[in-house]
């Protein structure tokens, strides 16, 4: 026994560096971050309660500092906006005519009933604490109706604009997978042309995506800044959502499809809203 | 023989990748931010040894890889093994307040830039090319220029001191 215990005691080190690396690599072996295991679901639940609380006290500080310099500026545009004040209220009671009126015409064209899907409003609160990966989380889980695979979007430049999709669902937060990732792929058209392909993020970093399998025959009707959509075939994705802008056309003579480099309309450096879409009624060929 | 407080160290390290994910996130070029965890991992290894290290870097890693969308193993792997690197270098390196936590800094970064590439290579070789980016050279940069400050932060609030050290 002592043989044994002497060699555990003056080892001790090595076979814990061994323990826990081997634990690593079987935890890195069995899983893919598509599949969660349960460890990985119940620590990301807890650990996600006081990352939420952290990102709300970071935004505390943030808010505060910036309203620091922000007084003096405020002060001056107060003694402003008074005598612009009383100019505004006559402009005000013709806006809300004009509301009203686009209110009615909103109705008339049936606007509301294309809507498919409803939308949860979401802040992004972290980011993921590496570089290689490129996740991040939204403040709203569970309990807000968010769901494993729905789509996220956001509104830049006008457009409607394709995020990515939930991975990952704690109670009151949730990770969400850019669909800049290289694990990203997303069922895609060109708006004009109408030819399909998969978009495929090129990572984070670069901020870029690539358009696959397009049909080559597609090149002399495609140029430079023509938009890209999600096409809704056999996707977690709704139709009709912008991707981005074609920024490079590769036609490789060996190749028998076209590649086109896509740079999404999002921001994702800037992001900071999104918007969970949840299918009402969800069609029962979307995996 | 010297008292240890490695919960306070795995801690400060949780609250590390916590705050990495957060708060710290204003400090970002090209999306790319300084690896905190990393270089705390480094200052308290080399403070408390290979043993609490590896432990630390354990703990740390595995929080990593929980709140972000890293498989649950990756950075506990390559945090455990740079804890036990680090700790080796307990009473064998002096740290002086400038030339000795930059190069710790790119010898840590270095060291998380090969084991990433074997993991990834490996693991998720679709992310191959991520590795190889200007975001990597942009890390390395300003995990080496911090390292001073945070190191003198550290020996301020008396959480790492240099004893039984020999010049290398």
């Amino acid at each position: 026994m002592d043989g044994i215990k002497g060699f555990l005691s003056r080892h001790r080190n090595i076979i814990t560096l061994i323990v826990l690396l081997t634990f690593s690599l079987t935890a890195l072996a069995t899983q893919s971050m598509y599949v969660s295991t349960a460890t990985k679901r119940v620590g990301y639940s807890v650990l996600s309660s006081i990352q939420h609380g952290f990102a709300r006290i970071g935004m505390f500080f943030g808010d505060a500092f910036s309203s620091i310099g922000e007084l003096k500026e405020i002060r001056t545009e107060y003694e402003v906006l008074q005598e612009k004040l009383v100019e505004y209220r006559s402009m005000e009671r013709k806006l809300i005519d004009m509301r009203r009126e686009n209110e009615q015409l909103r109705e008339l064209i049936g606007f509301s009933e294309q809507i498919e899907f409803t939308h949860i409003p979401a802040r992004i609160i972290a980011k993921e604490p590496g570089s290689l990966f490129s996740g991040f989380t939204i403040n709203k889980g569970l309990s807000e109706g968010v769901r494993e695979d729905s789509a996220v979007i956001a509104y830049s430049e006008g457009f409607t604009c394709l995020v990515g999709k939930i991975m990952e669902i704690s109670s009151h937060t949730a990770k969400v997978l850019p669909m800049t990732d290289h694990s990203s792929y997303v069922a895609a058209r060109m708006m004009e042309s109408r030819y399909e392909g998969l978009v495929n993020g090129k990572g984070t970093v670069s901020g870029l995506a690539e358009m696959e399998y397009v049909k080559k025959q597609a090149k002399d009707e495609i140029e430079f800044g023509d938009l890209v959509i999600t096409s809704g075939l056999r996707s977690i994705y709704p139709e009709n959502i912008y991707i981005g802008r074609v920024i490079e056309i590769n036609a490789p003579e060996w190749e028998t499809s076209l590649t086109l480099e896509i740079r999404p309309l999002v921001d994702f450096a800037k992001l900071e809203y999104v918007f969970v879409l949840i299918e009402e009624n969800p069609a029962e060929d979307v995996q | 023989m010297q008292k240890q407080y490695s919960p306070v160290y795995i801690v400060l390290l949780i609250l590390a990748a916590l705050l990495q994910s957060t708060v710290l996130l204003p400090f970002q070029i090209q999306n790319t931010r300084p690896d905190f965890v990393l270089l705390l991992l480094i200052f308290f290894a080399h403070q408390l040894g290979s043993f609490q290290g590896m432990t630390m870097g354990f703990a740390a890693g595995l929080v990593m890889d929980l709140i972000g969308l890293s498989p649950l193993g990756f950075h506990s792997f390559i945090y455990t093994a740079a804890g036990y690197f680090f700790g080796a270098t307990r009473g064998k390196v002096y740290v002086d307040a400038l030339t000795l936590p930059v190069l710790l800094a790119l010898l840590a970064s270095a060291i998380k830039f090969i084991l990433s590439f074997i993991l990834t290579a490996v693991f998720e070789p679709v992310r191959l090319g991520a590795l190889f980016t200007v975001s990597t050279l942009i890390e390395f940069g300003m995990n080496a220029l911090i390292s001073p400050f945070l190191y003198a932060v550290l020996r301020l609030l008396k959480l790492t001191r240099e004893h039984d050290s020999r010049m290398l």
